[in-house]
């Protein structure tokens, strides 16, 4: 249940410090609990320096593939950093639109590279807060005549100071002209107007939905200028994710596991299910199993060793007839 | 896996709560899932009348390791797996023996990773300190030693943070614990506090309840 990965590092650090016998207990879990809020606003106010902003940018390089998205990013924060420093010497900067659509298919890295991003934007002192407010259709949309603008408001309020991402944004438009997801769209664009630096709108799903979707309403490209397309992961990155997902739970893959999980994915990836193939998230559901069904398998061992426990082996990656 | 942590200072009651929410639960024979701090696991097997007799009395803070209960959440048709898990009771300050540090470490870091958090605390024990009332337990090394302390406060502030924190006020059974309670709800006012006992098996329900709504 820890919140992000900094937190992590410090709430390990903190233990670390209690098994040593540095620090008391009650200590101990005071900066547990206190280390959400240890991420104050930038504290020097003015523009992020640049060593901040490399810092937050070696967590997204972290992430595995996704190379054409981070340097988009890195352009957009030298922009962004850019435009600070020509403020400080009073020259003319024009003011950044940070609106963005997502493109690309389930479970690809969008939410996770917009939650990266809220964050950035707050260390870099364009957002306030860093929150992200995730959302779909049924957030947004209400029953009746005024229902949808209420709604609307207030998820847009609730975003304010951070990022409001609306996930399969296109289904909004989808209705046709009486519904009530335009009421919606236009809600919108006009808290975009209305609170303009105050939260940044990401608009996320298909590709080819999304394109659809942007060509319905005239308005809406130029509103949108950033777009940022998640390309589906390939094997040797979702391999890599896996084993990513397995360490953070403090499990590593043994190299037969590796393999089956390889020939697995290959197999989906060649047939039907790679149409639906939900990417990293189909990774997290493998490896969820797999460590369920190792415990199921250690169950009945009288003594289970180190490594052991933390093995995950072939035979605990399998999958039922027909859902390769 | 998921797993709901019992968590809190020793002698609360943790390890009966186990046991007796367990044979709630349905369960006949306990098996248990040993892990030490120091990385091993092992299984051991007993009777429910067998635990209770064994595990929870002899002298204070005995649990010396994460000893899990697999339980069964129903969800739609089929049945969801969740650990019920009991730890080494916490104790303040920086306790000079370094495996019991050792141990409550591990406490600590396996409660950043649980789903649900069950902090125990003693009502009887709150309700008899604030009654300047010391009547040590058997087995207890110190009468105020299970009362409301720093340590608790710290970890209901860490709760606040939390989605799956609930705070069980246990050994309502015993005189003193309705004033306990009390007392308890003005230190919390924020949390939810269930009204339990381990030995009685009253409050199991929404306890119960709790714990299927965030498994
Ligand atoms: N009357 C009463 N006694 C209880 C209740 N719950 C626990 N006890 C008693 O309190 C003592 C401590 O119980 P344990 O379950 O061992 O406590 P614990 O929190 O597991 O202790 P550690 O493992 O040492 O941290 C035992 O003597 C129990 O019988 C309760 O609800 N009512
Ligand atoms: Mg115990």
């Amino acid at each position: 249940m820890v919140p992000h990965r900094l937190s992590l590092k410090h709430s390990n650090h903190v233990i670390e410090q209690y098994r040593e016998g540095q620090i008391a207990l009650a200590e101990a879990l005071q900066l547990l609990s206190g280390a959400p809020a240890k991420m104050q606003p930038n504290p020097d106010g003015g523009y992020p320096t640049k060593d901040r902003l490399l810092t937050i940018l070696d967590e997204l390089d972290d992430l595995v593939g996704l190379d054409q998205v981070k340097a988009t990013v890195r352009e957009i924060f030298a922009y962004v950093y850019m435009q600070r420093r020509r403020q400080q010497l009073q020259l003319r900067s024009d003011p950044i639109v940070l609106h963005m659509v997502f493109t690309g298919n389930p479970g690809t890295g969008k939410t996770t590279v917009a939650r990266l991003l809220a964050r950035m934007f707050h260390e870099s002192g364009i957002l306030q807060k860093g929150h992200l407010v995730e959302v779909e259709r049924a957030d947004l949309v209400g029953e009746y005549i005024g229902h949808t603008a209420q709604k609307a408001r207030e998820q847009i309020k609730k975003a304010l100071g951070g990022v409001l991402f609306i996930d399969e944004a296109y289904s909004l438009a989808r209705g046709g002209e009486k519904d009530f997801g335009r009421e919606a769209i236009d809600c919108l664009v006009k808290a975009m107007e209305d609170y303009r630096h105050q939260f940044i709108a990401i608009i996320a799903g298909y590709e080819r939905e999304m394109e659809w979707f942007l060509s319905t309403n005239p308005g809406l490209p130029s509103r949108f200028p950033i777009h940022l397309h998640f390309p589906d992961y390939d094997v040797p990155a979702l391999i890599a994710i896996a084993r990513r997902m397995a360490a953070a739970k403090q499990y590593r893959l043994s190299p037969d596991a590796e393999l089956r999980l390889e020939r697995c994915l290959r197999k989906v990836l060649a047939g039907p299910g790679r149409y639906h193939f939900s990417n990293a998230r189909w990774v997290r559901n493998a490896v969820e199993r797999a460590i369920r069904q190792q415990a199921v398998r250690l169950f009945d061992a009288p003594e289970v060793t180190r490594l052991q426990a933390i093995t995950l082996t072939a035979q605990d990656f399998r999958w039922e007839e027909g859902e390769v | 896996m998921k797993r709901s942590l019992i968590i809190g200072r020793a002698n609360v009651g943790k390890t009966l709560f186990c046991i007796n929410f367990a044979r709630y639960m349905g369960i006949r024979e306990l098996r248990w899932l040993v892990e030490r701090a120091d990385g091993v696991t092992e299984q051991r097997r007993m009777s429910l009348a067998q635990a209770a007799a064994e595990l929870p009395d002899a002298v204070a803070h005995h649990t010396r390791a994460l000893q899990s209960i697999l339980l069964e959440v129903p969800r739609g048709k089929s049945n969801r797996p969740l650990w019920l898990t009991d730890t080494t009771g916490l104790m303040d300050g920086i306790h000079p023996e370094p495996a019991i540090r050792e141990a409550m470490a591990q406490t600590l870091k396996t409660m950043l990773e649980a789903h649900l958090i069950l902090h125990m605390v003693d009502a009887d024990a709150v309700g008899r300190a604030a009654a300047g009332v010391h009547t040590p337990e058997p087995g207890a090394d110190m009468g105020a030693h299970s009362a409301w302390t720093d340590l608790d406060a710290q970890l209901a502030a860490y709760g606040l943070t939390q989605t799956g924190y609930l705070m069980l006020a246990n050994k309502m059974d015993l005189p003193h614990a309705k004033d306990g309670l009390r007392l308890l709800r003005k230190h919390v006012p924020k949390h939810r506090l269930v009204p339990v006992s381990a030995l009685a098996g009253t409050g199991f329900r929404e306890v119960k309840q709790h714990v299927w709504r965030l498994a």
